[in-house]
Parts: structure tokens; sequence; C-alpha cells
């Protein structure tokens, strides 16, 4: 879980934000990124953990910040 | 008649029936014009009034609808600064404008309220967490204080209809954004012209997902408030699923967004599998949906009318409308100019041509601006010496006086809905100590419309890296005026007298894609 946090910050960081933005684990994404930019990151993820984001789980609640993305991966990464 | 008459009339007419809806609070009209009414005055014991400027720098909220409206009621002008602006780009605002007093809101304040942020009015205006906290060395007003003051008198300001009630700022093509001034009548004849066409009641009521900065969140207020409907604010845009849950859930009748918003509900949303049952009208803005995009989304909403418009922020907004009877008979069209409005097509001669000929969309009518707060209009070819406004897009009006619109002579670049100059995104590349030159042109791309694109030039001894190219775009600019590739190359095409030529190198990679399908 760590592991994908960090993962997850850094390509946020690099590709999303900018590396100034402060950016914790449970900083509001609301403002920080777009829709357009949770597009890229959805791809990522998809490319990333191996499962397809269902339109329905795009919500504030699964990828409203770092922590919730995290947690909303570990749900449905196949382990 | 004043734009402020508006919340009047309603709050007389519809004292409480909800005016704004948002997504923890709401207000009815007559608490919104009450409000309003302790904001004018406060500003006008503050000496702010007719002639004066309050800028407003704010994502939606309703402490900011409540400083809109009194401002206006103060007989002073409204600034609209956007948000999303890099912070060179609202300095330039600032000082162009030079506003008496800034309304901020606490994220805003937090961000550009410090030191070495924005030079601020002296009078910065805030609400929330921002009375009790602001940054160190700012002394702010806030809302409570003038909403806690019932003594200040409620201002008659002196005023006439043709005095300028807003300015909207819109990007421009020098990548400095051009004021735009609308007066009272400006708006309030674009809006009653609008409605003649569009017919809504004191029973409709709009689902709100752009930033009031720009026009089309203005205009769908304005518009509203003329009819005495409800508007709705959604919490944004960034989760398609959760617009298509607030459509649903608000019951609203309208809906208006610009076609990236369309092609974003129906592929990352289950609007057709499940449509707002209260749905009357969409109305599709800022640059038309392509016809299978038009079919996918009536097929989508069956029971749901779609309407068209065209216009530009210096139209106060609107210039043509096609409504649901006509739109997939005139496939193409844009509309019919609105009933007060001229519409012509201008020709390589600067005259009016016949119809089907292609040339400049003008517009007349009491809805063009009064000119842009740099005084730059005619300089910039944007109000001719007719005094019509020179909208820089390309179009053919046919028999019956429907405009199709076959491109912009400008450089323009839709993104996302965005519209973007690339000399604003040149400049902050080129700001970069190892780029020699630069040259952005938008691609066509099926998501976004289109897609930024950077080619550049390296200067010697410098190698130049994706990461470091996005994150240097991404500390001026926001991700939506951010490059999707940044390709560095040996040459740059260029024009006669020797700049980049962007036009040759679009055309240039068109033809090198259309090569390699």
């Amino acid at each position: 879980m760590d592991d994908i946090k960090q993962q997850l910050t850094e390509y946020i960081r690099n590709e999303l934000a900018s590396g100034k933005a402060e950016i914790e684990g449970d900083t509001s994404l609301a403002g920080v990124i777009d829709s357009t930019a949770i597009m890229e990151l959805v791809v990522w993820i998809e490319g990333q953990c191996g499962f397809d984001v269902e339109i329905d789980d795009i919500t504030p609640d699964n990828f409203g910040s770092i922590d919730k993305i995290a947690a909303y991966i570990g749900r449905n990464v196949k382990s | 008649m004043f734009i402020f008459d508006l919340l009047r009339n309603n709050a007389s007419r519809f004292p409480d029936k909800a005016a704004a809806i948002f997504p923890a609070e709401r207000i009815s009209f007559a608490e919104l014009d009450r409000q309003s009414d302790r904001v004018a005055a406060a500003l006008s014991a503050r000496g702010i009034g007719p002639g004066d400027r309050v800028a407003i720098l704010c994502d939606n909220d309703l402490a900011p609808l409540v400083f809109f409206w009194g401002i206006l009621k103060s007989g002073a002008q409204s600034v609209d600064m956007p948000t999303l602006a890099g912070r060179s780009v609202m300095q330039g605002v600032i000082d162009e404008a030079a506003p008496k007093a800034i309304v901020i809101d606490p994220k805003q304040l937090a961000k550009h309220g410090g030191e070495g942020g924005l030079k601020l009015p002296e009078l910065v205006l805030s609400f929330g967490d921002a009375e009790a906290d602001p940054p160190e060395g700012r002394t702010v007003v806030g809302l409570s204080s003038m909403l806690a003051d019932t003594e200040a008198a409620v201002p008659e300001p002196s005023i006439t209809p043709d005095d300028v009630a807003m300015i909207v700022y819109t990007s421009g093509t020098t990548g400095r954004p051009n004021g735009v001034m609308l007066s009272h009548e400006n708006f309030i004849t674009n809006l009653t012209a609008s409605n003649e066409l569009m017919g809504l009641t004191d029973q409709d009521s709009i689902l709100v997902v752009v930033p009031l900065y720009y026009i089309h969140g203005r205009m769908q207020l304005l518009l509203h408030a003329l009819i005495g409907g409800t508007v709705v604010f959604s919490a944004g845009f960034t989760f398609p699923a959760k617009v298509h849950a607030e459509l649903v859930d608000s019951e609203v009748t309208g809906f208006s967004g610009v076609p990236y918003h369309f092609k974003q509900l129906l592929d990352r949303s289950k609007i057709a599998q499940r449509p707002p049952e209260k749905l009357k009208y969409v109305l599709v803005t800022g640059g038309a949906l392509s016809p299978s995009g038009l079919e996918r989304l009536d097929q989508a909403l069956p029971h749901t009318g779609i309407h068209l418009a065209y216009g530009q922020t210096e139209a106060a907004p609107r210039i043509t409308w096609i409504g649901p009877g006509e739109l997939f008979v005139k496939k193409g069209s844009v509309g019919r100019a609105l009933p007060n409005v001229k519409l012509e097509i201008l020709g390589p001669n600067e005259e009016p041509v016949g119809p089907d000929i292609v040339g400049e969309v003008a517009a007349g009518g009491p809805n063009i601006m009064k000119g842009y707060v740099s005084g730059d209009e005619q300089a910039l070819g944007k109000i001719d010496d007719q005094g019509r406004l020179r909208t820089g897009d390309l179009g053919r009006v046919d028999p019956d006086g429907h405009l199709f619109l076959v491109g912009r002579s400008s450089e323009m670049i839709k993104s996302a809905g965005e519209r973007i100059f690339p000399q604003e995104i040149e400049d902050v590349l080129a700001r970069h100590p190892g780029v020699q030159e630069v040259a952005v042109i938008g691609l066509p791309d099926d998501t976004l419309g289109e897609r930024l694109v950077a080619y550049l030039i390296a200067r010697e001894g410098h190698e130049l890296g994706r990461v470091e190219l996005k994150q240097h775009c991404l500390t001026a600019l926001p991700f939506v005026r951010v490059p999707k590739e940044f390709n560095v190359v040996e040459t740059l095409p260029q024009t006669a007298s020797g700049k980049v030529s962007r036009s040759k190198l679009k055309k240039q990679i068109l033809a090198d894609l259309a090569g390699d399908q």
C-alpha cells in the first residue's frame, strides 16, 4: 500500500501538478487536478495496476485524495 | 433597466424561492437581495460607486455571488478574474483594470495574498476562514461585518443603462488577456433576445458547472435572474459521474455546457442509461459538437431538447441560436442571428458578401461591448470603423439566414472547453533557460477537441527533458493549459519575416499524421 502511495504521489507531482505544490496523502485534490488530469490518472492506474476503472468509481470518494486513491486501488488490484 | 433590477424584481415576485443552491447551502431571492444591499451600502460607505471597479477572484460560491450583486447595486463595475490563470496574468489584470477593491476567496487569498504574491488593491474583501485568519500583514474586510452593519444606506447610484456594469477577461491573441467592458444594456438586450427564442419561465432551473468568471457562467446566472429561475451550482466538473448524479438529484430543467462537457458526460457517466427525468433542455455553447456527437446526445437524452448557441464574450455573449426544431434539419448550422443582432459575412474587401459565400463573421447590435479596458479594441481589429464586432471566425450564411462556421481565422486553440492562445504557453516555455525557440499548436484530439503540442529547439549545450518541461509549465499554468506533448526538433518553419510559423508547422504535422494512417 505504501509503495503504491509513493508511486502515485510521484506520478501526480511529476505529471499532473507542480512539484512545488504541497500534496500530502490527505490533501484534497480538488483544485489541484482537473477533469482532464483525472482522465490521465485513470489511464495510469489501469496501466500500473492491471484493472479497469469503472465509470461509476470515478468519484470524489475514490479519487478525492492520494489516500483515497490508494485505498481504492487496494480494493481493486488483483492480489 | 439595470442588471440588478432583475434581482430586485425576483425578490418581490418570488421572495422565498431559492435563487441559488450550492452543494452546502442555499439562498432565497429575498435574502440575496437583502445581503447584496448590505454589500452595496458598505461599498458606498467606503467611497466605492459609479466609475469604480471591484475585482472578483473567486471560485463559485455563495459569498462571491452576494458580492457580485452588491457591486452592481453600488453602481461600480465588477471585474471577473479567472482563478485558473497564472500569477503574472492575474497581476496584469489587476494593473490594467486598477480596481479599488478585490473580492478574493480564502483559498486564493492564502495562495496569492502573502509576501511575494499578488499586488492587491488597498481594500481586500473576503469571507469564511479569511475573515478570522488573514495572511500576515494583510487587512481583510469580511462579508459578515458588512452584513452586520444594518445602518449604512443602500445607494441609488447615478448611472445609465449604457454604463459599464461588468468586465470579463478573455484570453487574448498576444498572451495578454483582454478586459471586455459590458454595459447593463448589453446584457439586458442579449438576455431578453435569447429568451424570446428559448422561452424559459420561472419554472425553469439550471445546473451550472462552469466558473462564473467566464461569460458562459455569468450568462446562465443572469438568464435565470431574468426569468426568476433557480441556479444550482455543481461541485465542479472534475467527476462527470458526479455531475450526472447532480443533474438527476437536483431535478433541474436545464444544463449548459461546452462540447467537452457533453462528451465527458456521454463517455464517463451513465447519463444514457439513466437520463435525468426533469431535464427539459441542454444548451451546447462554446463550439459545435460534431454531428455524430449531437446524434449521440440526442439518443442518450430522448426527452430533452438540444439547443445550440454561438457567441463571444464581446457580444455579451450570444450572436446566433438554433433550437431542437431545426437542429437536425439544418445540420451543421449554429443558428440564426438573435432578433436584435445584425449578422454579416465580410469578404476580402470588408464588404458584406451574399448567401453561402465564406468570409469573416461580423456582428452588430445593442449587445456589442463598449470596448476593451485597454482601449485597444480597434487596434486589435476586434471592433471595426463601422462599430461591428469582428469575431475572427470564418463562416457562411445560407439563404435562410443560418450561420455555418467553417474555421477560425485566428490561432485560438480550444482544448477541454478552454480557449487558449498559443502565445501564452509559448511565453512560459520561452522563459526556460534551455529553450531557444518554441511553437505551440493544437492538434485534433477525440476527447479534448484539440490537444496542445509544443515543438521546441534546444539551446546549444542543453538537453530538454519532457518531465522538466512539463514541470516548468505546471509551475506557471493550470494543467489544462500545459502541452500534452513536447517535441524537441532541429528546425521550425518560418514566415517570410523570420518568425516561427505555427500555421506552416501545423500543416506539416497534419500532413505527416495523415501520411502515417
